[in-house]
């Protein structure tokens, strides 16, 4: 294995949580998730060698995962760019238990934003991961002003949403 | 339940994400390895092909303008025709362009937008036959005075624009001077931006489909967040 590719898979391990909440919140089911990230990995491996420097890693993971995941969501999985690997690429292993009322909270949450329209969703995950409006402005090429009032927005929707439950 | 609790909600799920999550790396190594080939390449090569065509129907064109350069009316409509070839042919290029300029690592609204020019690309050559509707009329007068010139017996007398004594020729200009400028309106209207008019909407669903109009519609958000105010 050669140094760089040591070091891409260090960085996907690093941001692993990026690409399964992309994952999870574009794709409803297991096999739809399982291709969606390996296309995302594909990709970021693909332009590993053009990253630049200025940018953080987590910036130029969120854009090419979220590129990839919204140009598949509108694709509706008709490409596949690989064979289809065996095994789960990122899994992950939830302790079974009993739900309390955060659980539950956190569960409708991401059913909530699991219905919103593909942008919307891009711009929620970024503002939930603790982007600043610049930094989600800068990742979606979005004025900042319009991703403020995006955010409000979808706030809003979000409150209506836990409301009506 | 209060908005405030939004990231706290979400820090509990990263904090669970942070025990469970487990990452393949064979899998990646994998994906590495890979000689893969981009979903683009076979899109590149259809805008080839249509170079290709396109430059074949351009070169017989010209050299038909060559010919006949001296005789107005022939040399008007191989240049009505030329003129759509060498829109497609450009257009063919730009797209080609496009395609190896495609980089994941752009902004969302730049690559989306780019793909969403690739997607569409049908939806250009329903405009374009619409504003060059007048010079297919042309097609007839060029084919029949290449036959003719080529001594085919069967057609010694095909050339059109003799045998309607130059009436064809009559209509074909009456034809130009109103259709042009209609074409040319219709071209501009037949837009992303005015999707919210009824008849553009299901000109672009009737001639391209649903999926180019859905595409465009959100081509519309895309550029409404990245240039206007929502």
């Amino acid at each position: 294995m050669t140094a760089d590719e040591k070091k891409f898979i260090q960085l996907v391990q690093e941001n692993k949580k990026i690409i399964y909440k992309i994952c999870n919140s574009y794709c409803a089911n297991k096999d739809d998730r399982d291709d969606l990230a390996q296309e995302i990995i594909f990709n970021l491996w693909k332009s590993f060698h053009t990253f630049n420097p200025g940018f953080k890693y987590s910036t130029w993971m969120y854009r090419v995962a979220l590129n990839v995941a919204i140009s598949f969501y509108r694709q509706e999985k008709k490409f596949k760019y690989h064979d289809p690997v065996s095994e789960g690429l990122i899994v992950f292993e939830e302790n079974p238990g009993e739900e309390n009322e955060e659980e539950n909270n956190l569960r409708l949450l991401k059913q909530f934003i699991n219905e919103l329209k593909e942008i919307d969703k891009a711009i929620i995950l970024l503002y939930l991961d603790d982007n600043t409006h610049k930094e989600i402005a800068d990742i979606t090429g979005f004025t900042e002003t319009n991703v403020a009032t995006k955010i409000n927005r979808i706030k809003e929707k979000l409150r209506l949403n836990f409301f009506n439950q | 339940m209060e908005l405030d609790n939004l990231k706290t909600m979400w820090l509990l799920n990263d904090n669970k994400l942070e025990k469970g999550l487990k990452l393949n790396e064979q899998t990646i190594a994998l994906i590495q390895a890979q000689k893969v080939v981009s979903k683009l390449v076979p899109l590149y090569r259809q805008r080839v092909v249509e170079i290709i065509f396109h430059s074949i129907a351009i070169l017989l064109l010209t050299a038909f303008l060559a010919i006949n350069f001296f005789q107005f009316s022939y040399a008007v409509s191989a240049f009505a025709l030329l003129a759509f070839y060498v829109a497609t042919f450009i257009n063919a290029l730009k797209q080609i362009k496009l395609i190896k300029s495609m980089d994941y690592n752009n902004d969302l609204a730049t690559l989306q937008s780019s793909l969403i020019a690739l997607q569409t690309h049908i939806l250009y050559y329903a405009k374009l036959s619409v504003l060059f509707i007048p010079s297919f009329l042309a097609y007839p007068v060029i084919v029949s005075k290449v036959i003719k010139d080529f001594n085919i017996k069967a057609f010694a007398d095909f050339d059109i624009i003799r045998q309607s004594n130059g009436n064809w020729w009559t209509v074909q200009a009456v034809t130009f001077i109103i259709l042009i400028p209609l074409g040319a309106w219709f071209y501009k209207e037949i837009s992303y931006k005015n999707l919210h008019k009824g008849w553009v909407k299901k000109f672009i669903q009737k001639s391209s489909g649903t999926r180019v109009t859905k595409a465009l519609e959100f081509l519309k958000e895309l550029q409404t967040l990245k240039h206007g105010t929502v």
